[in-house]
């Protein structure tokens, strides 16, 4: 499976970055590119797990106020900046859906589904689409988050480890098992 | 947490959208002005070398006192 080169990260551009959060540190408004260069990253990452866009460009705003007002508490580790705004936002969504602003909502391109059911060495037909469609509610909730970050989103597993907070190896341990759960309900329709 | 849809094909929206709905303003008039910790503000050095250095000193004339006490008290042992 192809990784999407929009998350991926250089070493050239986390140490410019690193370089914007020391002056935003000292002073906000130099928090501007990194805003601009995250902004969108992050709304689809929020309005791809809801189902209402105002709600998805609130918690957006919510993300980065929440990045910027705890700015002085990030300290460079070896993760990229981006991985800790997803951490943000993926708090602040979850908090979203707990305080009833959102409801949870899954959102796939019917490719997406095709690709999946490639992945599982069956028919591309429209059966299959469907029974998978089917199969998807039935997955737990961390089972499917696993799935769109690594399946939908195609991130490596890298990145997946850095956002839930897991090691590499185990992100990609969770995402073939989470596969294996959804193949299972998938056989069993 | 329950998974409470799931769409299919939805519309994407357009990157030019979302950029036009940026609001980077919004989020530094929101910034709270970065709070400096107690224990790293000047204010709380200067508190704490005040009293150290007062205390310091206190226990410096103490100390003679109680030795310039018991000096005497040799010394009045020696007169008798």
């Amino acid at each position: 499976m192809t990784v999407n080169p929009m998350y991926h990260q250089t070493n050239q551009r986390m140490e410019e970055e690193l370089c914007w959060i020391t002056k935003a540190k000292e002073n906000p408004e130099s928090f501007g590119p990194l805003y601009r260069r995250y902004h969108e990253q992050i709304f689809r990452y929020i309005h791809q797990r809801m189902n209402d866009e105002e709600t998805a460009f609130d918690v957006t705003s919510q993300v980065f106020m929440k990045a910027l007002n705890n700015l002085h508490r990030y300290e460079f580790r070896g993760v990229p900046f981006s991985s800790w705004l997803y951490r943000i936002a993926k708090s602040e969504l979850y908090q979203a859906f707990r305080d009833k602003k959102a409801e949870r909502t899954v959102n796939i391109e019917s490719y997406q589904l095709f690709e999946i059911i490639d992945e599982f060495d069956e028919d591309n037909s429209e059966a299959n689409k469907k029974k998978l469609f089917e199969s998807l509610s039935k997955l737990k909730e961390g089972d499917m988050q696993l799935l769109e970050l690594r399946f939908f989103e195609k991130r490596s597993f890298r990145e997946i480890g850095e956002i839930l907070d897991l090691t590499e190896n185990n992100a990609k341990v969770k995402s073939f098992r989470a596969l294996e759960k959804l193949k299972k309900i998938f056989n069993n329709k | 947490m329950e998974i409470k849809t799931i769409r299919l094909d939805r519309s994407r929206l357009s990157s030019e959208y979302i950029a036009s709905r940026q609001n980077f303003k919004q989020i530094v008039s929101c910034c709270e002005a970065p709070s400096i910790s107690p224990f790293k503000s000047p204010l709380f050095f200067g508190a704490m070398g005040l009293s150290s250095l007062t205390l310091a000193m206190m226990l410096s004339i103490n100390d003679r006192m109680v030795s310039d006490e018991k000096n005497m008290e040799n010394r009045g042992i020696e007169m008798h």
